[in-house]
């Protein structure tokens, strides 16, 4: 049986008219929704574009969640679809932007990050342009590719999470995370292993 | 095992999250297998870094600009919005919009312009003895463009139909007259033409030619609608026309015929054949850019 949880209750307020309920609910998802757009999307204010659409179609749904499983499943679940469904029309959009992670928005979280580390600066550095290279290898990857690895390996998520959210069986999930992988090596061998 | 398969579990393998046995498996390949060994390093490194990296933060005025966009959406319709309806996205929606453009753009087409040719209205006047016939042409100006378009492009001469009531009634005797006077202009000899030539020149009226022409005896021309159809046939074909059909019924002395003009030479057909019996509301032929045929449906009484 699945048991309420804060969420949860915030949701139940929110229904019976609290509007603060709402504000609360989305500060307590709003960072993990927007560094999966950041992840995925690869651009500061196509991000937080992305976040803001994913939180309005979360107001304007809020209606039909059953309680049945976690807020935060739910919330994956439009939020994947969100962002497949934004980088679509981006891609119409904006036919000749490319990504770029170096953007401004970046290099302010990414000095803020700097400011707060407490090692050498070169190491710092060094880690941050690993990090970056990561980051526009997984740019590369295919849509599906792009958003399991972000769940799986940025985000933490389980398996299991992953098939909620997804509603891909395990082994789809399992084999297509494998070859994502194998693709990300192959972009980032030569910085990532000749380090070792 | 196979590599595919380790692959899939190096992952977990280097979390420390397999049984016993998978992992000492997957040790054993990795001792023996240089690629997995390479693969499991990369994976190592990679989740290594992964794990240090920063989770990004929302931008700080985003709770302010969601409040603002949750009231605008809800406000009413925008263009955006209806853009974004119609078009977006637009690999599922534009394919789809165009090929309902083309169903409808068929649709029309065929409604418009069917494959068979157009029918054509026709309206008799039964009880007058005059031509009744109009074409879908004349009388129609609510051809659609796309369909005249269509017919623009072919060169191929497009029939249109008139039906004549080519009539000796209601005052046959009359006709017979007016008709038996051309005819036997038409079998007589030599001589008596030099002399019907020269009280033509001599009176130069047609009241002297009817004179001169009632001076033949009524019985010896014969007026039947044989003769009637093969002067006509003479008529068309010497204005390049063709005759498509011809019906004689002996028991009432009519006769149906149907012969194909070349639309420039229509007026001129017309022209000639009331010479020949009574027409009346002579016809006047639409005018065709295009070389087209006209049939007559000619209805001999």
């Amino acid at each position: 049986m699945y048991q309420l949880g804060e969420d949860d209750h915030l949701i139940k307020a929110y229904l019976e008219g609290d509007e603060n309920a709402f504000s609360s609910l989305v500060v307590r998802h709003m960072d993990k929704v927007f560094s999966i757009c950041y992840r995925y999307t690869g651009n500061h204010d196509d991000a937080s574009d992305c976040a803001q659409d994913i939180f309005v179609k979360v107001y304007n749904n809020l209606h039909t969640f059953r309680f049945k499983s976690a807020f935060s499943t739910w919330l994956y679940r439009i939020v994947v679809n969100s962002c497949k469904n934004y980088v679509s029309k981006s891609s119409f959009r904006n036919w000749n932007t490319s990504l770029s992670l170096s953007a401004s928005g970046n290099d302010a979280l990414y000095y803020a990050d700097i400011a707060d580390c407490k090692g050498a600066p070169e190491a710092v550095f060094e880690n941050k342009e690993i990090q970056n290279l990561i980051m526009q290898a997984v740019q590369h990857l295919p849509g599906d590719m792009k958003m399991l690895i972000i769940l799986r390996d940025f985000e933490n998520r389980s398996y299991e999470e992953i098939t909620g959210i997804t509603g891909m069986k395990m082994g789809t999930i399992k084999s297509r995370i494998s070859r994502a992988r194998i693709r990300l090596k192959e972009m980032l061998k030569e910085d990532l292993l000749d380090e070792m | 095992m196979k590599c595919k398969r380790v692959h899939e579990l190096l992952e977990e393998y280097a979390r420390d999250e397999l049984s016993g046995r998978e992992s000492s498996i997957v040790k054993l390949h990795l001792e023996t297998c240089s690629r997995c060994r390479e693969h499991y390093v990369f994976l190592r490194k990679y989740l290594e870094e992964v794990k240090a990296m920063p989770g990004y933060r929302a931008p700080d005025n985003f709770i302010e600009s969601l409040n603002k966009r949750i009231h605008e959406a809800n406000k009413g319709f925008s263009f955006s919005k209806i853009f974004d309806f119609m078009f977006l996205p637009w690999k599922i929606k534009l394919p789809v919009e165009a090929a309902a453009l083309l169903v409808t753009g068929l649709i029309i087409i065929t409604i418009y312009y069917p494959l068979t040719d157009r029918p054509h209205i026709q309206k008799e006047d039964r009880g007058n003895a005059h031509y009744v016939a109009e074409n879908m042409k004349a009388k129609a100006p609510a051809i659609s463009a796309p369909a005249e378009k269509a017919e623009k492009k072919t060169d191929k001469p497009q029939p249109v139909t008139i039906q004549l009531a080519f009539l000796v009634h209601p005052d046959k005797q009359e006709m017979m007259d007016l008709y038996s006077s051309s005819s036997s202009n038409a079998r007589m000899s030599a001589p008596v033409k030099r002399r019907a030539a020269a009280a033509d020149m001599q009176e130069e009226s047609v009241a002297g030619e009817k004179e001169l022409l009632e001076g033949t005896p009524r019985s010896e021309q014969p007026v039947s609608p044989d003769n009637v159809i093969s002067d006509i046939k003479d008529m068309v074909y010497r204005l390049e026309g063709k005759v498509l059909h011809t019906q004689v019924n002996e028991a009432t002395g009519s006769a149906d015929l149907h012969v194909s003009i070349p639309s420039h030479r229509a007026n001129e057909f017309i022209r000639d054949l009331s010479t020949r019996g009574t027409l009346k509301d002579t016809p006047v032929m639409p005018v065709h850019e295009k070389p087209a045929e006209i049939i007559f449906k000619i209805k001999i009484n």
